[in-house]
Parts: structure tokens; sequence; C-alpha cells
């Protein structure tokens, strides 16, 4: 019982919805476009895809002449709806969670849906070797509950991170272990050693411990080492901060001598160089469209990194890492089409499915199939054009956000004593350093 | 030991008592009447024209055919409302923390791994050791109408645990029920783990895991030692298994919703019993309460009841947008008042507790909550019959009954009627006397002088501060007003701005190392200069500060 660490929660059920669109051009990603067809939901999963559907009397009808109806757009690196990032204490803290620090009030995640994102991965910060676990969440705006953003059933990830940020938070900051690639390196491997002789201490308890007679005393536990092991088992799936070759190289070697395979890099700005790699690795990589040259390991980048990864057949998606981002990134699929002639499907994959297949939720997201979540947006224009507007989103077939009843305050709560212009906040880009800047101010 | 202690609480006591605001009468008999009172023995019932006949301490007899015995001293109570002796959820009351400025400046090896001391993990602190009866909040607490209070320790995310003392009576002996909890926060450490909510979430499980680790080794070795090592001694996990066991719970301090949802998934993860404490935002988590069967204090710091004058938008040319962020302003004040009926709509019990909060305004506070809709019964039970039952301490407190403590407080009129005083308070027999004062009308020469601007001088722990105050006061005859000052070197506005026969007084806010501090003035003026102090809100702390007038310039 007290071996195995649970996420903790029965989660309380969420709200399902109905919905018939009619007549719209329907990008469903594994199957096509389809012209002049409806899409229905019920009960928060797609029911049917096809023509002159009709659904119960009370359902909720959208004619979507002339727009286009596409699944909802996942990011797969944000830090929207957190109240913390960063643990940027030690240079591993596999330990905390970020689901314990969850936002629902956060106002990013009705921009987010206003720019036809349902899902987004809530990462930690990159500030540490091992950081914290993620959370994947559904963008449910409205609810004040932070278990009705969780998307129940989602795998469980955790955050790595390479280079400058561990190595500037936890060396130059507070002279320890990692100053250097070298000691994160090191890092990683102090970390499953530890995590594999705490298993296995563990194991021999439990397989001695029911026998006669014996009064051996249980390994202490350790919530670090039980999610570090839980790694080595398979059961968490890593989505690490990289921007080097090099050392993207080195983390795939230290992964194949412990024998963990689910790895995704994250950003991986040099993923072009070594994309033959990750693909016999089997590593996704989810990069930015074209945004590069922000600190000195970062300045040897390309915006055709995408199309390349995408060409040597990695699982590549496109991701925000920013409140700001995450309301265009069709736009930022679209770019591939300029950098690297993708086609239609390429680009919006990068969106949809792909980001989907590395958080480990494609068999219910990321295209339009039935008996997937109702998770849709519908586009004015194609979303991949210059003039795409999305205009409604939807989550579980609710509908969270319509571009025709948008009020202007959509705080959730109000806060009676503030005497400030609220209404305006700074959005800040790359937020994977958030509550680690005093150290690196030392 | 203890007792050592409570001696010199007492000569403590001795030295300040002729500060305290309370008169306190002499006993020249254990035996007390209170006659001809309006009794209400507990939430729902009513006594009229009863007598309540107090023994040593106890109550002996409540009624209408109560014999009083010669010798008892008589207080008649005519026309006046009797209650039970109010019980305060978690406060601070009578509590000084020793200042850790080691942990404050600390900067340790290893942020990562720091010593528990300076990462806030103390829960093997009792709160009692640093309990001084002589502090000014036991009384004014006591004042207010407060006979008992739950009291807990301050700083990091396990500050120690909680005691339930008596806040007056015998004052060498004040402690009810020594171990009556455990008091958790989500305050990180300072550049040390936990810093954050991450990480003091994490660590909580982390440390309730292993107490629950060492607790059944320790067990199976007092069952049979043979061949097995001695268990580790470990302050800090030893003082979780209370809780573990369920003798106690943990009092979570859970202002935000967030915070409060956090609290729960803990309980859910760990299986402790829960008491959301100084709990703000609670309207909507009435079914996770229910659910997950927590138990509640609601804060009674509030925020400031300011229902705008109906026409004063048409008035003030709003634009829409502002007229609709003031709709949702008021929407959501009023949900901090209305709250308290949703819970006792929903059936669930619920006190109060008085961190950060005067406790001269608690009344006021409670009066709004019963004008937003909780009835004055369930508010009594709120601060009687609730928190006793809860404390497990139905059987000597908590109601107006023979045989239990002699805590009662008596007011001129009904408790929760505008204007209500309270003229007595009781603690275990021992009367306490208040004056009827009227608020002062503000004295008119100080009316005329106080607008424009003043110079000041404060002594502030942090050295001396220095600068100017300026008030205005507008047409209606309202005051507003900006304080600058040298520390900071910022300037901010006056809140709460009032002049009370001589004496102005305002509240403001600074940021001063990234703490928030609100900042609670009086100042008393005596023609062009004024002396009065400042208080730091909450902290008991405070420091005095004088100043002069800025003569007006001529036009």
């Amino acid at each position: 019982m007290i071996l195995q660490f649970v996420v903790a929660s029965i989660w309380a059920q969420t709200k399902k919805g109905e919905v018939l669109i009619k007549n719209a051009t329907v990008i469903t990603i594994t199957d096509g476009t389809k012209e002049n067809t409806d899409v229905y939901i019920k009960d928060g999963k797609i029911a049917k895809i096809g023509t002159d559907l009709s659904a119960s009397s009370n359902a909720p009808v959208v004619d979507a002449t002339g727009q286009y109806v596409m699944p909802g757009i996942i990011d797969a690196h944000s830090h929207i709806a957190l109240d913390a990032v960063n643990e940027a204490t030690s240079p591993v803290t596999a330990q905390v969670w970020v689901g314990d620090a969850l936002d629902p009030f956060d106002v990013s995640i009705y921009r987010a849906l206003a720019g036809g994102v349902t899902i987004s991965h809530a990462m930690h910060g990159s500030a540490n070797a091992i950081g914290g676990q993620n959370e994947t969440i559904k963008h449910r705006w409205g609810t004040v509950k932070m278990d009705d953003l969780r998307m129940e059933g989602a795998p469980r990830t955790i955050k790595f991170a390479l280079g400058e940020n561990p190595t500037r938070v936890h060396g130059a900051g507070n002279n320890i272990v990692p100053r250097t690639r070298m000691g994160v390196e090191q890092v990683f491997r102090r970390a499953f050693s530890e995590a594999k002789e705490y298993m296995e201490k563990w194991d021999e308890y439990n397989a001695n411990k029911n026998k006669r007679g014996y009064k051996g005393m249980a390994p202490e536990y350790d919530l670090q080492k039980e999610v570090i092991a839980d790694i080595l088992r398979g059961e968490i799936i890593v989505h690490c901060h990289s921007y080097r070759a090099d050392e993207i190289l080195m983390l795939m070697d230290v992964f194949k001598d412990y024998g963990v395979e689910k790895l995704v890099f994250q950003h991986v700005n040099e993923g072009f160089k070594v994309a033959p790699e990750l693909a016999e690795f089997g590593a996704g990589a989810s990069v930015f469209a074209d945004w590069w040259a922000y600190k000195f390991e970062v300045y040897y980048s390309t915006a055709y990194n995408a199309a390349i990864l995408t060409k040597n057949g990695v699982t590549t998606s496109i991701n925000s890492d920013s409140g700001e981002l995450i309301r265009h990134l069709y736009h930022e699929a679209a770019k591939t089409q300029k950098y690297g002639d993708l086609t239609d499907d390429e680009a919006l994959k990068l969106i949809t499915l792909n980001p989907a297949k590395q958080l480990g939720i494609d068999d219910r997201v990321g295209s339009l199939e039935v008996g997937k979540d109702g998770d849709v947006v519908i586009f004015k224009n194609h979303p991949l054009s210059i003039y795409a507007v999305p205009q409604m989103t939807f989550v579980d077939g609710v509908k969270y956000f319509d571009i025709n009843d948008d009020q202007d305050d959509m705080r959730i709560y109000v806060d009676p004593s503030e005497d400030i212009d609220v209404m305006r906040s700074r959005t800040e880009h790359e937020k994977c350093m958030a509550n680690a800047e005093w150290f690196l101010t030392n | 030991m203890k007792k050592i202690t409570w001696a010199f609480l007492l000569l403590f006591f001795i030295n300040f008592s002729g500060m305290a605001q309370d008169k306190e009468l002499a006993p020249v008999t254990g035996t007390v009447a209170i006659t001809n009172v309006t009794i209400v023995p507990k939430p729902g019932e009513r006594i009229a024209k009863g007598t309540v006949l107090v023994r040593d301490g106890l109550i002996e007899a409540v009624g209408t055919n109560v014999k009083v015995p010669p010798g008892a001293r008589i207080v008649k109570a005519d026309s006046m409302h009797l209650y039970p002796g109010f019980i305060l959820g978690l406060s601070h009351a009578g509590i000084k923390m020793p200042e850790n400025k080691e942990a404050q400046n600390a900067k340790v090896e290893d942020p990562g791994n720091p010593p528990n001391e300076l990462a806030g993990i103390t829960p093997e602190r009792k709160v009692y050791q640093y309990l001084s009866m002589g502090e000014k909040s036991v009384a004014d607490w006591r004042e207010a109408g407060f006979t008992v209070a739950q009291i807990a320790p301050s700083g990091g995310m396990l500050p120690g645990s909680t005691s339930i003392i008596l806040l007056g009576g015998n004052m060498d002996n004040p402690i009810i029920k020594a171990e009556t909890g455990l008091y958790s926060t989500f305050d990180g450490a300072r550049r040390m783990y936990p810093a954050t909510v991450l990480g003091v979430m994490a660590h909580y499980r982390q440390l309730y895991r292993q107490a629950d680790q060492a607790m059944n080794y320790s067990n199976a070795f007092d069952e049979d030692p043979s061949g097995r090592k001695r268990p580790a001694k470990n302050r800090t996990l030893e003082a979780f298994y209370p809780v573990i066991k369920n003798q106690v719970p943990v009092y979570f301090k859970t202002e935000e919703v967030l915070e409060a949802q956090r609290a729960m998934l803990l309980k859910k993860d760990l299986g402790f019993d829960l008491v959301l404490t100084e709990l703000k935002e609670g309207w909507d988590l009435v079914e996770d309460v229910k659910s997950t069967n927590s138990k509640v204090q609601f804060s009674l710091d509030l925020p400031k009841w300011d229902e705008k004058k109906k026409d004063s938008s048409k008035t003030e040319n709003n634009s829409e947008e502002k007229t609709q962020l003031e709709k949702r302003k008021q929407e959501f004040l009023k949900k901090y008042y209305s709250q308290m009926a949703d819970y006792a709509a929903a059936g669930i019990p619920f006190s109060f507790s008085g961190v950060d909060v005067k406790p001269q305004d608690v009344q006021n506070k409670l009066q709004k909550i019963v004008e937003n809709g909780l009835s004055s019964d369930a508010a009594l039970a709120a601060l009687t019959t609730t928190p006793a039952n809860q404390a497990g301490l139905g059987k000597s407190i908590g109601s107006v009954e023979k045989g239990k403590l002699a805590n009662l407080l008596i007011s001129n009129k009904p408790y929760f009627e505008k204007d209500a005083k309270i003229k007595y308070v009781m603690i275990e027999g021992k009367l306490y006397e208040y004056d009827l004062k009227e608020s002062k009308k503000p004295d008119a020469e100080v009316m005329d002088i106080v607008s424009g601007e003043w110079t000041y001088e404060a002594e502030t722990p942090a050295g001396t501060m220095t600068g100017t105050i300026s008030i205005l006061k507008d047409e209606g005859g309202d005051f507003s007003g900006t304080i600058y000052n040298s520390v900071t070197g910022e300037e901010q506005t006056l809140r709460s701005i009032q002049i009370s026969g001589d004496v102005l007084s305002f509240a403001f806010s600074v940021t001063y190392q990234s703490q928030n501090l609100d900042i609670e003035t009086s100042l008393t003026i005596s023609g062009e200069s004024f002396e009065g102090f400042m208080e730091i809100a909450g902290s008991g702390e405070s420091f005095p500060v004088e100043g002069s007038k800025v003569p007006a310039k001529s036009k």
C-alpha cells in the first residue's frame, strides 16, 4: 500500500455534451477531409461523422456551412493553469507533481480555447535535471475544481531538462552538481541507479515479509525514488527539455543503459541534426516552429526543423511553451508549409495527432473518429490559412468558447477588494524558468 | 517543568494586568448569581428573566426558579442577554513565536535537503510552549466575548501542534486540552525545499508515509523486539502518530478555494481527519467538504463590507465595463458573507477561526453574516456548541447548563443586533466587566484640522521611518488619503480612515522584504501634532509614531 505512489483521487464526473455540427468541411486527420459533412457528438464522444445526420430533438445544432471542423488542438508543452511551475531547490525533484498546483482560474485556459486548443500538457519547469511530474489537462473553462481539469486516464509524464537551465540554477547558483553538461548526465545515472537499488530492496522485502519468522525492516519509503522507479518500470513518459544534438544523443544513451523507452524531447532545436537517431530510438520531438537565439545554446536552429524531423519519421509536434503562442498554434503549424512543404495533413498532425501520441492519449483524441472524445474546433477559413479564425471550441461535446458570445470579463472569481486595473496582465514567453529566477540572481 | 513555566507566566500576567482593558472584579466569594437576565442556554433555546448560579467556576443552576444562596455575589443583569461564552477556532491568541532570524537569512549548503528547522518543518513543537497569557490578544479576545480558543503556532508548512485554552479565569492553568491537532499550511520555505506548493504537497506525502511506516515498525518492535533492530527516534515523524491513528485532526490553513482542494486531496491520499481552517473562499466547495467528510472553520478576516450606495453608479458616470466590474465585485463580496448560510443549509457544521482578524471587528462581521442569511441560532452554534463538540469538549463547554464550566457572556441587547455591546464576560467563574461606552463623535477641532499634509516619524523594528501623510476631505465628508514612507520610498493609499473623538485611524499596506504587511495606524491629534502607534496587522507588533502638521501654503 505504501509502496505504490498512487496518483490520487477519484475524478469527479466532468460535464459531457451533445452537439450536431452540420454541413462543414471536416478535417479528420486520419481519414481525409470530407466536404459538406456533419459531425455528431453525444455524451461527450464523437457518435457519427457523415451526411444528413440527425440528432435527438434537444441537441444543439450548429450550421457550419462554409466552415471547417478539425480535432481540438493539443499543446504538448505549456505551463498555463499552474500556481507553481518550478520546485527549483534541487537537481532532482521527481516527487513533485504539477497536478497538485493546477489553477483552473487561469484565464490563459480561456485564451487557449479561443485559439482552438482543447488539451495542453501542463509541465513542470526546466530548472532541474529531473523536474516534477506533469499533468495532461483538458480546457474545461469555468470550473473551479482542479480535478475537473485533469484528463482522466492520461498516462503519467515527467519533465527532464538538459543544458543551461539546470547547470545555471544548481551549478552556478548553488555550487552543487550539475555545473556542466557532464554533470547533468551523472545526475541521471545516479538517480536511475539509486532508484534501481531501491526497487530491488523493496522487491526483496516484499518477497520475504510474509515468510515465517522474517524480521527485516522495510526500506525507508522515498517518494522521489518511487517515481524514478516507475520511470524504469516504463509507467511514466519522459519529456525532456533539450536543445543541443550532443546532449540529445547523450540522453538516449543513458536511457538505453537503463532500458527506458518512453521518451519525448522538448524544444529539440538541433533535432534536425540527429533526426535519424531519434527515429531509430523511437523518441518524439516537440518543437517551436521558428523561435530561437534567446540564449547561447539555442543559436544553431532552423525553421525547417519540424519538416526535417517529420520526413525522417520522427513523431513531431509543435508546441507553445507560452500563454501567448498557445492562441495561434495553427499558424505555427502552417509555417511548416513555407519551411519544408509539408502537406495539410502533415502540418495539422503536428498540433493534433502527434502531440496526442507524445502524451499517450492518441487512442482518445487527436483526430475525428467515431468513439473518440468530442474535442473539436470550428474554424472560419482553413486552419492553415493566415485568415483562419476559430469560431467555437468544444471539449467533450461541451462548448467552452464561442466567438459570438465572448464576454469582456471572463474571470471566474473577482476579488472584491481589488483596486487596480486587473484586466491587463503580462504574458511571458518561456515560462520554463518561472519560480527559479531567485536562484539565478544569486 | 510545566509548573515552573506557569508560575512564570503568572508573574508575567500580574506585571501586565494593569494594562488590561477590562476591570477585573476582586472575588469575595466563589458563588455568583446573575439574575433577571434573558438566558440563551444553547442555540434555539431561551429563558426569560432567569438566573444563572455559578459556584467555584462551574454552573450550578440555570432557570427561573433558582434559589440564590446567602453570601452569593449578585449581578443584576436586568434587560440583558446571557449566552454561553464563545469558543474561537484556530487563532494565535496569546502566542508569541520566537524570532527565527537564522531561518530568515539562512543559506544552506544543499537547498534540496535543508535542516527541518530551517525548512519550516517542526511538527514536534507544542503551541503551549509559546503561550503567554499576558499577551494583549488574550484580553482582546476575551473582551469580544470569547472564553475558549484553539491556539496554534506559526511558521512554515508544519508549525507544530495545537491546544485548547481558556482565555481567562485561572491564568496559571489555562490549558483545557494540550494536544488537539496538527497545524499545517502550504507556506513554502525560503530558497530551500520545499519552496513552492509543489514541494509542500510532495513533502507532506513523504513525511506522512514515512511516519506511517515508522509507526508500524515501532509497533512491531514493541510486540516482539527479538531479532529486530531498535527503531530510530525521529521527533518529526512521531508528531504525526496521533494524526495517523485518527486521534486528532490536521488543521490545514486553507484561505483560498484551491488550498482547500489541495488539503482535501491530501486527505484522500493519506486518510487523516481534516479541518479546513481560516477558510475564506468556501462557497463552491459545499459538495466536496461533504463528500470528503472534512470539517470547516471559516475565517472572520473577510473583505471589508462596503456596499455601494445604490445610485452611486449613476452619479459617477461609469463606463458600462466599469459598472459591470463593480457589479461583479459586489456579487463576490456577498459570497464571502453568505457562504456560511449555504453550509448551514447543507447540514455541515462549522465554526470560526480568528487569525488576522481584530477581535473588536468580529461582532460586526458576524452581524453581516447573519444579515446575509445565516440564522442567529446557527451563528451562535458556530460560536458555541459546534466548536465544543468538534474539540470533544461538549460535556464541559459550549452551553449554559448545570455542571459545565461557567463560561458566559452577557450583552446589553441580543448579541447579533446592531449596537449590542458586551457588558460582562465570565470565564471559569471569574467575572470581567466592561464599560458600555458609545462610539465617540468626531471631535470638531480635529475634523477642522485633519485635512492637509502631516509629517511623521515612526520607530520601526527596521529603523526610523519618516514620511508624509496626506488627508483629503471630499464634499460628502468622506476622507481619502495617502502615506509616503522612507523605507520603501513608496506612496500608499490609506484605507478605512476614521475619526473617533480626537483619534484619527487608518490602515495601509506596504511590501517590505517581499512580505505584504497591513499596517493599522491610530493617532491622537492634539493641536497641530499627533502621537500614536502603528500596528502590523495580525502580528501584535506595534511601534510608536509621532508627527505634526505641515502649514498650508497660502494661495
